[in-house]
């Protein structure tokens, strides 16, 4: 954009500058509340220097004369006199309000300006942020975040030095003023910042505390003060003994459940309260690829500046993709196995030394790493379950939320009444987070002089969700207020009320899903179900309409509040007179169902990668339908009731074939019912699904798991009777090969490359019948870490060097065919 | 180890056991390889369409049909969204689901068929009569949910590669189909199983996994419950069989997926009372089935099936029922909100059954 | 290793003999000339006159399936411009190309902005080369009404250089603007003495015998879809293979087309006729097993009740609602088994 000068000084008098100056100032001021005073003057500056740009402010209606519009700075034909007056105005910090010119002419112009409004900062703003130029500060570009955050931690160690009254006065003087200053969200005012401002769960935080401190003596060297709880690690002890850092048996913690209950915060409190120091990794950074290895790695690995080692919190896993930050994770894990086992190696044998160092050393994980997500079956966490002990957290309670809630209320000198609160914590759902940040909003809803806020009523409540104006109710008082007729007034003034209501607050599918909810609990009268039929085509009739929202841009919405009219008709009945708490079990069967079908991909999966033949054949639906229920029925035979041994056997080995072909596993998982200890359950549960009966579903936890243990014995017992298999006939392949190439190396003459390679292959067919270790073949596929059995002290390693661009290193016989397939 | 089912799956034409005249058009096919026409394999739930298929393409290309594995392949839709799909092939023949991307099944269609075709088939393996096949099936599951867009595209891609690629679509029905395809396909009819066929069969892998079995009625009561769907039918056996220690008796108790018990109970109950509370209950039920991925239709579809078994009910009314069924039926395929829909059919049936309509 | 290598001389690879084998019939029997299109006088008249004259105007082909809109504008466009010239001057794009928005806004304008490239002397003795280019758009109905609106300046602008040819099935998927810049052309669906000429032209160059009435048949089950027949009368010449009969019959012809053979369809008709509530359900559950597809049940219904003379004239209008009702409900994609049983019963209680 051209930068016209004007001579400003000829044109205009000293005073009609001044106003002229004024109002373009407050123009550009009021017209752009929160831009700083740079941009602000920036473009007072162009809309002063350039022509009219029609901003209709100014009563400059004579045009430039042409001699002057000519001059421009694209070519330069300006004074050479630096543009001080600009630069001083546009830098100016200036206290006196006083801006100097120069004007084309040369003369010095000094312009005072009249006083603009105070510029009022948003709550993001704190007071006097940087007015320079550059484009850093430039909030046009975005706020400096850096700046920012130092704020944040000044005011909070200025909070945390202080206390409480601290914040009641911060709080209180802020609302004192009248206008929000730089206050802060109070969701993060009110993060726990300590284990006993934790609502909900003590149990899972204990569990996640003593798995924390388990890491002790891998991070910090030194001896957990507790021996560690038997729940936490079931099986071999043996394996936990032998691990030289006395580490938990997995390594990563996976906690799960519902949004807003305080996971994140948890695993911060407790990491910083076992010692650690928390680096966080969530949805927003980058999850995939080379960067977020870079960056895993330096916490985990290296030493930081700070005095205590890190912790590792992976916070939404369950949305990043599976090649990505889980791979890393897993990747890790494997490392960490080999380099155990290596350890733990030579710990047993001391004399052991390596010649050469392997490029790759196998790092250990020394440091404890906590995942977060909300949905445990998601495909993304399938490969990474297996390694995760799972710790999964459940909604608070709604009285301790309560005295949270409370405590918050009176801090932030918010008149709430129980009754009040209680409504609150069921409209989010026993999410934390969404109470808070509804308290927030209801108190920044007037900001009046008042100094204290009361919510009084319900309907200040119901305010939450909708717009803020005046005319409008929230969805909730609608619905109520669809079944409330009254008698003295004529029904068709009550009918347009009604029509107005809903089509003032516009959710018509909110509104109609209000009002399915809670017809059935209305009073009304009805021959029969006469009604509920009726209605339904109305129903049938919003579905069409909400559809339209899709494929004809919406345009058939404006028919949907005739909906809700008929249930006004049909419903609307003298005796509702109170409102009545509407409760949507949508979301909730949406989740649910998600979990589902994320259970029964992941068995499609399983089966996939094993028998890909079978998994053409099954699908979604058949498995749901048909093949899942059967399956249920056949796991769930009572195999300690029959007698008969031979019968026993077989049908044991049939359950465990069928266990195999789908890929279920045995494991203990933590039951939700009982609540108590866990018990053994096939993973995935496959009875999640397709189990309805509730007396099945007790059945499951009662009587089920002695069957499993029987299972899981034989099965554990199988894998050991093929590991000896295995052994056996590795040696006998072994042998004959060896025969083999014997016979080739005597047609062949001995070679001196081909003399070592014999040798080689002997002494390690010696040393691999005594292990067989690598035939106990995962069942999984996956890498189970500590699967593996120890090597034994005394097997021997021979190296044998080749010189490069020697080709009879390795022969192998490629036939044509496998170059085609 | 593997299920009944699976272990006694035919694989082969030779080994197909039911629907005999198929088996002989089927075979008249892979007699002449080259002229292999599109096929578009329809017929009910559990007849053994995909097992035909594959014994079908066993025939033609060999035993190594069967050696599949599974990819995963990424799609980029106009919208710049990343898709992933899985592809199951082998050697000789790919498989996909077009209807579990959704609505972006079209770009599939257009963009993994054009790549398929567009690559000339090397393959000099030694087939029956010496001449290398130059082409490669595709196979389509649930071609009946495929969308518009996505069957509009198909048909041209039909025609203009059908040198490289000979396709093969299975679907539970063949209405959903548009006309131009249907008349670019060989249709097939894969009819399920009569009832002596099917007993046929649980009889033979009864014998040959040595199930003592009482008598044949066992094997009646089974197909009758079964209702022409092979899969469950042998599902049912298995799980019967080892529940009661390989022995069948008269007495034994059938064993049915628990979901189609809770349906009949939804009917009893609706039968029975007739009033709010009672469709509050059901409400619920509902939801729960929903919950557990019992798709509506199916839900609405054994319903009304409980519901019209019942005999001590006025003809009328039962008529009535069936309306309502296939009124609701409609609107369950045309609307999102399956709830409102199981729910009103709940409430006009009751409304049928207590005469007021 | 070497072992394969020497059986591959026995090998064949019947390069050039398997393309035409391979062919379909539809493919192999296309017309390549107007002259040979059958049974389309009127438009195929007007196209001829144009080739005189050089002046085509944008063309919309509309027609049932298998009526020969595509082989219509492709004989035209090889007799225009020769098979050299076609390459540079047509553009074909149908529904298994992206014809989103953006590639109309691309692909399509750069292409109708090109200037007409000079054709060679050769060509110009042989074929009319008139000085334009032709973009065909096969199953324009469905294009999104985006698409098809971003396409009417495009039509307008280059009309000079470019002659756009639409082709659809149903004329209403296309947008009024659009359909108003073209020339409409309506191809009928084909009677059957037009098309019992081709057939009976294809049949004897394959030499396939038929038995009486087969053809009759086929031409029947096809309604009027030439392509249809031509693909059943491949289908039903390769499965007489197997079956070791010379001829095809029309059973066979039946039975390909999916259609209900008339014995069972007479069974239903009689349980029907009983009126016997049990044994009609039952029956139809035996039926819906063997997979029969519910579109040709109704439609075969449709015949027997509605063209016989034993039904009078109110119990058939009732009748043709409820045929009516399930038919829609069937495209909807409902549940077949249920639709029909209703329809059964609906029928019996008339």
């Amino acid at each position: 954009m051209c930068r016209f000068r004007r001579p400003i000084a000829s044109q205009y008098t000293d005073a009609d500058l001044q106003t002229r100056e004024g109002q373009l100032g407050v123009f550009s001021l009021r017209g752009h509340a929160r831009v700083s005073r740079s941009r602000a003057s920036r473009i007072r500056g162009r809309m002063a220097l350039g022509s009219d740009c029609g901003l209709g402010s100014a009563p400059a209606a004579t045009l430039q004369p042409l001699n002057v519009l000519g001059q421009s700075d694209l070519f330069g034909n300006y004074d050479t006199q630096p543009v001080a007056g600009d630069e001083t105005r546009i830098q100016g910090d200036n206290p006196e309000e006083v801006d100097r010119f120069i004007s084309s002419s040369g003369a010095a112009v000094a312009l005072k300006r009249k006083a603009a409004l105070n510029e009022p900062a948003g709550p993001l703003y704190a007071q006097g942020h940087s007015t320079s130029t550059s484009w850093k500060d430039d909030d046009f570009y975005g706020i400096n975040i850096n700046a920012l955050l130092d704020k944040i931690e000044a005011q909070a160690h200025d909070n945390d030095a202080t206390g409480g009254d601290e914040e009641e006065e911060q709080g209180d003087g802020g609302l004192h003023k009248g206008e929000p200053q730089a206050q802060k969200l109070w969701v993060e005012k009110w993060r726990p910042k300590s284990f006993v401002d934790l609502i909900g769960n003590e149990k899972s935080d204990r569990i996640l505390l003593a798995w924390l401190r388990q890491w002790s003596f891998a991070a910090f060297k030194e001896e957990p003060p507790n021996p560690p709880k038997a729940e936490d690690s079931n099986d071999d002890k043996s394996v936990r003994d032998i691990d030289p850092y006395q580490r938990p048996y997995k390594r990563i913690l996976l906690i799960h459940g519902p949004p807003g209950i305080g996971k994140t915060s948890v695993a911060h409190i407790l990491a910083k309260h076992a010692g650690f120091a928390v680096s966080e990794i969530n949805a927003s950074d980058e999850r995939a690829g080379p960067l977020v290895k870079q960056k895993v790695q330096n916490t985990l690995f290296n030493h930081t500046f700070n005095d205590r080692p890190v912790c590792l919190v992976a916070d939404e896993i369950d949305g990043s993709i599976e090649s990505g930050f889980v791979k890393v994770l897993l990747d890790i894990l494997y490392q960490d196995g080999k380099a155990t086992n290596q350890a733990r190696y030579r710990n047993m044998q001391s004399t052991f030394s390596k010649k050469k160092k392997n490029k790759k050393t196998s790092k250990v994980l020394l440091r404890p790493i906590v995942a977060i997500c909300n949905n445990l079956y998601a495909p993304a966490l399938e490969k990474l379950r297996p390694h995760c002990q799972i710790i999964s957290f459940k909604r608070p309670a709604d009285s301790a939320l309560q005295e949270r809630l409370q405590h918050i209320c009176k801090s932030e000198r918010l008149l709430i009444s129980k009754k009040v609160v209680n409504n609150l914590i069921d409209l989010s759902q026993g999410d934390v987070r969404n109470c808070i940040n509804n308290l927030q909003f209801l108190s920044k809803q007037k900001y009046s002089d008042e100094s204290i806020l009361s919510v009084k009523s319900n309907e200040e409540i119901e305010g939450i969700g909708s717009n803020q104006k005046d005319t409008s109710m929230s969805w909730f008082k609608v619905v109520n207020d669809i079944f409330k007729k009254d008698n003295n007034r004529e029904v068709r003034e009550q009918f347009y009320e009604v029509l107005k209501n809903v089509e003032m607050n516009g959710n018509y599918d909110r509104i109609v899903q209000g009002c399915f909810a809670l017809y059935p609990t209305v009073k009304y009268s009805d021959n029969g179900v006469k009604k509920p039929a009726s209605i339904t085509d109305w129903l049938y009739f919003q579905d069409l309409m909400h559809k339209s929202l899709y494929t004809h841009n919406g345009e058939l919405l404006r028919y949907c509040p005739t909906v809700p009219l008929s249930f006004f008709h049909h419903f609307g009945d003298v005796a509702n007179k109170t409102d009545q708490r509407i409760k949507n079990p949508e979301y909730e069967q949406r989740e649910i169902l998600k979990q589902n079908s994320d259970i029964v991909s992941s068995i499609q999966d399983g089966v996939s990668s094993v028998a890909p033949k079978r998994s053409t054949f099954l699908n979604q639906k058949t498995l749901v339908n048909d093949i899942l229920p059967f399956l249920d029925h056949m796991l769930s035979v009572d195999v300690l009731k029959v007698k008969d041994n031979k019968m026993k056997v077989l049908l044991i080995d049939r359950m465990l074939a069928i266990l195999e072909a789908f890929q279920l596993s045995i494991n203990q998982m933590e039951n939700e019912l009982t609540d108590s200890r866990p018990i053994l359950t096939i993973d995935p549960p496959i009875d999640k699904i397709v189990v309805f009966d509730s007396k099945k579903i007790k059945e499951i936890v009662t009587k089920r798991p002695h069957v499993l243990n029987l299972l899981f014995a034989k099965s554990e017992e199988n894998k050991v009777k093929k590991r000896h298999i295995d052994k056996v006939t590795k040696e006998k392949a072994a042998l004959e090969d060896n025969k083999y190439k014997n016979k080739k190396a005597r047609t062949f003459g001995s070679n001196s490359v081909d003399f070592f390679k014999k040798q080689y292959e002997s002494i390690n067919l010696s040393s691999q019948s005594e292990t067989g270790n690598s035939s106990a073949k995962h069942v999984n596929n996956n890498f189970t870490p500590g699967d593996t059995t120890p090597t034994p002290k005394d097997s021997v390693r021979i190296w044998v060097r080749y010189k490069s661009g020697f080709s009879n290193a390795v022969r192998k016989n490629v036939s044509w065919d496998a170059l085609w397939q | 180890m593997s299920l009944w089912v699976d272990k006694y799956r035919p694989r082969t034409l030779k080994q197909l056991n039911h629907s005999d005249e198929l088996t002989h058009l089927l075979t008249s096919l892979q007699e002449q390889p080259r002229d292999l026409p599109h096929l578009l394999l329809y017929g009910p739930n559990g007849a053994g369409k995909k097992t035909r298929c594959m014994c079908l393409l066993e025939s033609i290309f060999g035993g190594g049909v069967y050696r599949l594995k599974i990819d995963v392949r990424h799609f980029v839709t106009p919208s710049n969204r990343k898709l992933e799909l899985n592809v199951v092939s082998s050697p000789y023949h790919l498989e996909i689901t077009p209807s579990d991307m959704g609505n972006n099944d079209r770009i599939v269609i257009q963009e993994l068929l054009k790549e398929v075709a567009q690559m000339e088939q090397v393959d000099f393996e030694n087939s029956k009569d010496g001449i290398a096949h130059r082409y490669k099936c595709v196979v389509i599951n649930e071609a009946h949910s495929l969308t518009r867009d996505a069957q509009a595209a198909l048909r041209r891609t039909m025609e203009k590669y059908s040198r490289n690629i000979r396709l093969i679509m299975i679907c539970d029905s063949m209405s959903p189909i548009i006309a131009p395809i249907r008349s670019r396909c060989m249709l097939i009819r894969c009819p399920a199983p009569t009832d002596d066929e099917t007993i046929k069969i649980l009889a033979e892998v009864a014998s040959k996994e040595n199930v003592k079995v009482e008598s044949g009625s066992v094997f009646q009561k089974i197909v009758e419950q079964s209702s022409g769907n092979l899969r469950v039918a042998t599902l049912m056996l298995e799980s019967m069989s080892l529940c009661n220690e390989m022995q069948l008796k008269m007495s034994t108790p059938i064993l049915k997926p628990d979901w189609m018990v809770v349906i009949s109970n939804i009917g009893v109950k609706v039968t029975r009372e007739r009033n709010v509370a009672c469709l509050v209950e059901c409400r619920s039920i509902l939801y729960d089935l929903l919950s557990h991925c019992i798709p509506a239709k199916t839900i609405l579809q054994e319903l009304t099936f409980a519901l019209i078994k019942d005999t001590s009910l006025d003809k009328t009314k039962r008529i009535d029922i069936l309306s309502h069924a296939s009124t609701f039926d409609e609107r369950l395929a045309l609307g999102n909100k399956v709830i409102f829909h199981l729910e009103g059919f709940l409430a006009r049936v009751m409304c049928t059954l207590d005469g007021t309509s | 290793m070497f072992e394969g290598f020497s059986s591959n001389k026995r090998r064949k690879v019947d390069n050039t003999e398997s393309k035409e084998e391979n062919k379909p019939w539809v493919e192999k029997y296309r017309p390549k000339n107007l002259d040979e299109v059958t049974a389309q006088d009127h438009a195929v008249n007007v196209l001829k006159k144009t080739l005189k004259s050089a002046d085509l105007p944008h063309m919309l082909f509309y027609g049932p399936p298998g009526t020969g809109k595509t082989s219509t504008i492709l004989a035209l466009t090889k007799e225009l411009f020769g098979p050299e010239l076609t390459k540079s001057r047509v553009l074909e794009l149908n529904a298994s190309d992206e014809r989103g928005i953006s590639i109309v806004r691309e692909k399509v304008k750069n292409f109708a902005r090109l200037t007409v490239s000079k054709p060679s002397k050769n060509d110009l003795e042989k074929y009319p080369c008139p000085p334009f280019k032709i973009i065909i758009l096969d199953e324009a109905d469905s294009m999104t009404a985006d698409a098809q609106s971003a396409l009417r300046r495009t039509m307008e602008t280059y009309s000079s250089v470019t002659r756009f040819c639409l082709i659809c099935n149903y004329i209403t998927r296309i947008i009024d603007p659009l359909a108003s810049r073209c020339s409409k052309f309506r191809f009928k669906s084909l009677d059957e003495s037009n098309a019992m000429d081709r057939l009976q032209y294809v049949a004897k160059q394959e030499s396939v015998i038929c038995e009486d009435g087969a053809l009759e048949k086929i031409l029947i089950v096809s309604s009027g879809d030439l392509r249809k027949a031509i693909t059943l009368l491949q289908s039903s010449s390769k499965l007489r293979n197997y079956t070791g009969t010379d001829k095809v019959t029309s059973k066979q012809v039946e039975e390909l087309a999916g259609r209900v053979p008339n014995d069972i369809l007479g069974e239903l008709v009689e349980k029907i006729a009983s009126k016997d509530l049990d044994a009609i359900i039952a029956y139809v559950n035996n039926f819906a097993k063997s997979g029969w597809s519910g579109v040709s049940v109704i439609s075969q219904l449709h015949d027997y009740y509605i063209m016989s003379d034993n039904f009078d004239t109110a119990f058939k209008n009732r009748i043709s609602l409820i045929l009516f009702d399930t038919d829609a409900k069937l495209t909807n994609g409902t549940n077949e088994h249920l639709q029909l049983l209703n329809l059964v019963v609906q029928i019996s209680n008339i």
